[in-house]
């Protein structure tokens, strides 16, 4: 008997019925996972007009008998699975037997094989699923599948393939998904007689993605390897400064199939939260070695989506593996900043088509302004006073606003560290004035003017190597953020009692998560009692939120809680609530500072962690050396 | 309308109206100011639909009797930038002619018609104050008053007038300050109104430092407040509202008492903020026989220990607060001691100041 | 204006009257209906009837007028003469606050001001309703939040807005106008008492727009008013967008339709939807290109829909127009479809494409 069996009809039925032929790409990726599956140590795939025209698939894998090849065009035929308990423990690749079957009912399908054992090859040619040729061919040992005017006969879909180099661009994504796991097998492919991409066999990953990247990423790639509960996680990311505007550089294999999985897609993006901005889209190549029966892979024509026995484990494991790693990573952004003349780096191939977002993305680094950092740490420079600044009297200004008393009871729900100073030592009070306390404060030193506030927005400080600008609330939110975190590390936040109960009404459900989640309540400050039938009372909130802030907090707080659809662990809900906190806590963009305030924002940026980033993700600070400056300035 | 006016009392009467236009709304007419010459004086007037001011311009000359509405902004600007002792303000045919010695603006006028009543708040008030009595009462309040909760009760001064006895009162649901005082007049009249904060402010600061006394009454439908002083008027909606019993949270139970040197206090809580920042911003207070220990403490920072004499009754207690809220307090106190009166480390404080000044405090769990 | 103005709205204009004479007006309501039908207009004299220091029952013919000639409880209505009555009218009343997503224009914040108002935002919900909510009113008897759009409220805005909804002062009045309840959160939804609006009667309709727009030739205000499905804010702006004229360009080549001739006609839709799409563009600067050319998109399908809904009911009650019928009811589902797939954001040049090639087709087989 032939390698080939025509499935039995339970078993068709059992593959989801569906067309599995869309364009080009879908004839590429087919053609190389049977090619895969025949053993083939060289792959080669040539199109032209973007796949149109033609797509060649060359390899030289185990061939195809006589018998074989007439019944490969048939539909629902494979030589790979024979019963159904091979469905349940699928090893390779293309198990579904109509992909030869439906590229020849659309197109004009010519297939040369050679066996290894046989002297000469047999070549078949099937338009229009009728078999037109039949007869020996000499050729080398493998097969050539050659698949010419994809859609003539339908005319409707034809009308829909896109442009050659849109179908093309389709084209080499579906060959890198498939040559990327693949590192040990040879692959090339041409797009009118040009090389693309030519990659030899025997290969490590590294040294594939690093191919497929580019030299410049691959040597920034941190190397995964996790094995844990059945599952191996292992592969190649990118740091979160090399983040992309678009999602499609996240390359996820499951035993070595390109696969897209919003459970690991999610688990990514919680490992990159907090180093990156939330519209950008990490890097990554990552492996997944796992029991095939602990996936269900039939559940999609096209393979690409699964289904996972246990997701959650997924989901953990994938997170597990990436922060444990950005943990112990250096993932500080190197120094770069681009001159506007030079010129953008064309990639080979369809790479320099891809939007890239590193040409929009400006350098940034840590600050290491040892003068800047004096200032923070010195109690006493960092001490301000607003001592001679405005007097008493009536100002002439034509402020509406109520600053008069906001030392006072704005300091309270204050924001900006250096808004806590400002209302604990601002002894002229402006209004009403008064003097008296006076001696009581330390005189101020001279004033500094090492950092200036820009469009209430923005800092410019100088450093020694040049100037850094700080988005202010970037910044601030970062700081409070990694202080809170610390401070919740140690045991609860510090928690403000309420003289009068906030009453906040809730529903059943978030009723129910508040007396079952109390614990975690506690920790972030938060008390809250039952409060009749509908309605809760909250007796003590975090010390850092406004009171305009409390209810919208709650509320926020109880709505994560009893989404059902996303229970987060009790860590992930913990670090969002902090973010949450920071943000609405720290100054806005917009707000005014006072020097004194800039000063001190300034100088707690370098006790941060992270701080290179916002908890969402933005970068707080951009850095332009004088050598940029003088570059720019075309001084040099 | 034709009048002469001393730049200095013009550019200062602007300047207080100024406090409730805003180059920014919906309805333009209300970034207007109306002027009006009568006799021997000069009345502007402005308002944003929620406040209005009116101020009484002094050394004026009329010379014609009339109304002028125009752009606040622009008039205040030309009378900044002026450079001449008096002005000269006259109407005709749609323009507000502004002369000086060697200038002549032309600002195009607007319907006077159009522009929304403002109150002159005339007839007698229901209280009258001294001024130094309602910088003493306001000042003492306003500063623990709430900002744009929407607890709208609390975003305001509650004035209470009662068989002569006068009370403000003021919280932001964690701290709450209560004043006592006299008027110097009074009517028969019981109320209770809340006062903005935003009301209250745009008159102090119009208020200064003047003697004299001011007239405070709210109207008979109980939704307006009128604030007078010898040269402005500022009449205010009243905030929306029950204002909460307030009563019911001043602690009586307090069984522990510490008196304190004003200032020693405070500078005491100074220092030991200095280690405290954004995210803890709590002070240890921990009271044993005659000392209290402050302690500040900041993990990324250090630590703050600061002893003072206390004249302390009772068990010791540790007790966390926001420095700031005590602070607070403290800035505006007058007298040199002060009484803290305590209960438990989750119980609310009260901080006395004679016997007319009171201010409850709630603290911060410790950690 | 006296509230019985608002036309052929009974079942509005009877909760109403039921909740003033029963002396319970609920402080919070979501006046729903398709935009157009006079949501608006009846807030606002619902507002002057609650800013009127002297309601008036309203005279009989008054309320025949309003399709009320059933309604035998007593109908208030605002005297219409007194300074808060001409302060409604005029606009200028300091407690009718008029909300619109605009707004953010007017907002002390620079950020929210430099903000493109696509939605109501919490930002001006904070600024100028919450804020506005707790002063007491300025003249005295209550205070009235007209909140146009209210579903393009962000969730954020609404979460602002539930506690003042949940225990408003005595004297505030809100009133949200939604064309679509969808973007209400339950939360929003359940603290608010919800008034429906029907569509208008299409006479009503053409009426309305003899008297508006007089200038109009009569067929022109026969075919808006059908166009316009009850809403004769919807046929003003036809009629201000130059529907009529427009009209003949799109659906007289639905009259000789086939395949060879599809092209031409997609590409003809293409640009008469992005002519129709600036028009609703200059109404609403702030919309995005997409929003602009769906809304273009939406008139166009209505027009070609309308023109098969006209064959239909010719076509009905003849015998041998059977199958002619059948096609048409046919097309109107296709043009539904495209109009949903649309809306789902699908591509537009190919749901048109596929649209007319299946008109095309119905018609040839």
């Amino acid at each position: 008997m032939g390698r080939i069996h025509v499935l039995s009809d339970e078993l068709v039925k059992k593959i989801a019925a569906g067309e599995v032929i869309e364009r080009p790409a879908s004839v590429v990726k087919e053609l190389i996972e049977n090619a895969l599956d025949a053993g083939a140590g060289r792959i080669s795939v040539h199109i032209e007009d973007g796949g149109r025209q033609l797509v060649r698939v060359t390899d030289d894998g185990g061939g195809m008998a006589e018998g074989d090849l007439r019944l490969a065009v048939l539909p629902h035929a494979t030589s790979k699975i024979s019963t159904q308990d091979d469905l349940f423990a699928i090893g390779t690749m293309g198990f579904r037997g109509e992909a030869l079957a439906s590229i020849g009912a659309v197109s004009r399908l010519r297939i040369r094989s050679r066996t290894p054992e046989a002297t000469a090859g047999h070549e078949i040619v099937v338009v229009s699923e009728e078999v037109e040729l039949a007869q020996a061919a000499g050729c080398p040992v493998g097969t050539s599948v050659e698949v010419r005017d994809l859609f003539f006969n339908v005319p409707a879909r034809r009308k829909f393939l896109k442009g050659a180099s849109t179908e093309a661009a389709n084209v080499n994504e579906q060959f890198a998904r498939i040559a990327l796991a693949h590192p040990e097998i040879a692959f090339d492919l041409q797009h009118n007689q040009r090389v693309t991409y030519r990659w030899p066999g025997n290969e490590s990953f590294r040294e594939r993605v690093g191919r497929f990247c580019g030299p410049e990423l691959a040597n920034e790639l941190i190397a995964i390897d996790w094995e844990e509960r059945g599952l191996r996680v292992y592969g190649y990311v990118a740091p979160p400064a090399r983040s992309r505007s678009a999602s499609n550089w996240q390359y996820v294999f499951l035993n070595g199939r390109f696969i897209r999985d919003r459970f690991i897609q999610h688990a990514v993006r919680e490992a990159y939260r907090g180093l990156m901005e939330p519209s950008r889209h990490p890097v990554v190549f990552l492996f997944l070695g796992i029991d095939p029966g602990m996936v269900d892979v039939n559940v999609h024509p096209t393979k690409i989506e699964v289904r996972w026995q246990d997701s959650n484990l997924i989901h953990s494991q994938v997170l597990a593996a990436l922060r444990e790693k950005f943990l112990r990573s250096d993932l500080t952004p190197s120094l770069r900043a681009r001159d506007p003349e030079e010129p953008v780096a064309g990639g080979a191939g369809h790479r320099a088509t891809r939007p890239d977002g590193d040409d929009a993305w400006p350098a940034w680094t840590d600050p290491s302004d040892r003068r800047v950092e004096g200032v923070g740490r010195s109690g006493a420079d960092r001490y301000r006073s607003a001592e001679g600044g405005a007097g008493g009297g009536m100002p002439l200004g034509r402020s509406t606003d109520d600053a008069e008393f906001r030392g006072g009871a704005a300091g309270g729900q204050g924001h900006g560290a250096a808004e806590l100073w400002r209302s604990l030592h601002d002894a002229s009070d402006r209004w009403p004035a008064r003097a008296g306390d006076k001696e009581l404060s330390p005189p101020p030193p001279p004033p500094r003017t090492r950092a200036l506030q820009v469009h209430n927005a923005y800092l410019v400080a100088e450093t020694d190597e040049g100037i850094l600008i700080i988005d202010q609330h970037a910044l601030h939110e970062r700081v409070m953020y990694d202080r809170l975190r610390r401070r919740l590390a140690e045991g609860v936040l510090d928690s403000q009692r309420l003289l009068l109960p906030e009453t906040v009404r809730v529903t059943p459900e978030q009723m129910e998560v508040m007396e079952v989640h109390a614990e975690l309540l506690t920790r972030l400050g938060l008390e809250i009692t039952p409060f009749g039938r509908d309605s809760i009372a909250v007796n003590a909130v975090p010390a850092v939120l406004r009171d305009s802030e409390v209810t919208a907090f709650v509320r926020d707080v109880l709505d994560k809680l009893a989404d059902r659809g996303n229970q987060p662990t009790p860590e992930v809900f913990l670090e969002d609530m902090l973010s949450m906190m920071a943000c609405k806590a720290a100054v806005k963009f917009g707000d005014p500072l006072t020097p004194e305030e800039v000063e001190a924002l300034v100088a707690q940026r370098e006790a941060v962690e992270k701080s290179t980033n916002c908890p969402h993700g933005r970068p707080t600070a951009l850095r332009f050396t004088l050598a940029e400056l003088e570059r720019q300035f075309k001084r040099v | 309308m034709k009048l002469r006016v001393n730049r200095h009392e013009l550019a200062e009467g602007l300047a207080a109206v100024s406090g409730v236009t805003t180059s920014r709304t919906p309805k333009p007419i209300l970034q207007c100011v109306l002027m009006e010459a009568q006799g021997d004086c000069c009345v502007l007037k402005a308002t944003d639909l929620e406040m209005s001011v009116s101020f009484t311009v002094t050394q004026v000359e009329v010379e014609e009797k009339g109304d002028i509405l125009v752009s606040a902004d622009k008039l205040s600007q030309i009378v900044r930038e002026s450079g001449d002792e008096t002005l000269l303000l006259e109407t005709g045919e749609g323009l507000c002619h502004v002369r000086g010695q060697d200038s002549h603006f032309q600002i195009y006028q607007q319907d006077t018609r159009e522009f929304p009543p403002v109150p002159s708040g005339g007839g007698p008030a229901d209280f009258e104050l001294e001024t130094g009595e309602l910088r003493r009462l306001v000042g003492w309040t306003a500063f623990a008053a709430a900002r744009e909760t929407s607890r709208y009760a609390i975003n305001g001064v509650l004035w209470e007038l009662q068989k002569g006895h006068l009370s403000l009162t003021a919280t932001d649901g964690r701290r709450l300050s209560h004043a006592e005082g006299k008027p110097k007049t009074t009517t028969d009249r019981s109320l209770r109104a809340i006062i903005p904060i935003k009301a209250l402010n745009l008159f102090m600061r119009i208020v200064g430092e003047a003697e004299g006394d001011v007239g405070i009454s709210v109207t008979e439908n109980e939704n307006q407040v009128v604030l007078r002083s010898s040269r402005a008027t500022v009449t205010s909606a009243l905030v929306e509202g029950q204002f909460p019993n307030y009563r019911d949270v001043i602690p009586t139970d307090s069984d522990k008492q510490a008196d304190l040197n004003t200032a020693e206090f405070l500078s005491a809580i100074r220092r030991a903020a200095l280690l405290t920042n954004d995210e803890s911003r709590s002070v240890k207070l921990s009271f044993q026989g005659d000392e209290l220990v402050l302690t500040g403490r900041a993990p990324e920072e250090g630590e703050a220990v600061v002893r003072m004499l206390a004249a302390f009754q009772g068990e010791p207690l540790d007790i966390g607060f926001n420095p700031v809220f005590l602070v607070d307090a403290l800035k505006v106190v007058e007298s040199d001691r002060v009484t803290l009166e305590l209960k438990a480390s989750n119980r609310p404080g009260i901080l006395r100041c004679g016997p007319n000044m009171l201010y409850v405090v709630m603290p911060l769990n410790l950690s | 204006m006296s509230i019985f103005d608002v036309r052929h709205q009974p079942r509005a204009h009877r909760m109403i009257q039921r909740a003033l004479s029963g002396n319970r007006v609920p402080h919070a309501y979501v006046f729903h209906g398709p935009d157009g039908v006079g949501k608006e207009a009846f807030a606002t004299a619902f507002a002057q009837l609650l800013l009127c220091p002297n309601p008036r029952s309203a005279e009989t013919d008054l309320r025949k007028r309003s399709e009320l000639a059933d309604w035998t409880g007593p109908a208030m209505d605002a005297c219409g003469e007194c300074d808060d009555c001409r302060a409604v009218r005029a606009d200028t009343h300091p407690d009718m606050h008029r909300i619109y997503r605009q707004l953010n224009a007017f907002h002390p914040d620079t950020a929210v001001r430099n903000r493109k108002a696509l939605d109501l935002g919490v930002d001006v919900v904070r600024h100028f309703v919450i804020d506005a909510v707790g002063a007491k009113p300025a003249r005295g008897r209550a205070k009235v939040f007209i909140i146009r759009e209210a579903d393009r409220i962000t969730t954020a805005a609404q979460n602002a807005l539930l506690k003042t909804l949940e225990e408003p002062p005595a004297t505030t009045f809100l009133i949200l106008l939604v064309s679509s309840l969808e973007r209400l959160l339950p939360t929003t939804f359940s603290r608010c008492q919800l008034v429906s609006f029907s569509p208008l009667p299409q006479d009503f309709v053409a009426l309305q727009l003899r008297e508006l727009r007089p200038e109009l030739e009569d067929n022109a205000i026969t075919y808006v008013a059908q166009l316009a499905e009850g809403s004769l804010g919807l046929a003003l702006q036809y009629v201000d967008d130059g529907i009529p004229a427009i009209r003949d360009r799109i659906v007289t080549p639905l009259e000789r339709l086939d395949a060879a001739g599809g092209s031409t006609v997609v590409k003809d839709w293409m640009e008469s939807a992005k002519s129709l799409g600036a028009a609703c563009r200059r109404r609403d600067p702030e919309i995005s290109d997409t929003e602009s050319q769906r809304q273009g998109l939406n008139v166009l399908l209505a027009l070609a829909s309308a023109w098969y809904r006209d064959r239909l009911r010719s076509a009905a009650g003849k015998a041998e127009t059977g199958p002619r019928a059948t096609l048409c009811a046919d097309a109107i589902s296709a043009i539904n479809t495209a109009a949903q797939q649309i809306e789902l954001n699908a591509n537009v040049q190919l749901c048109l494409e596929a649209l007319v090639f299946r008109l095309a087709w119905q018609r040839a087989s």
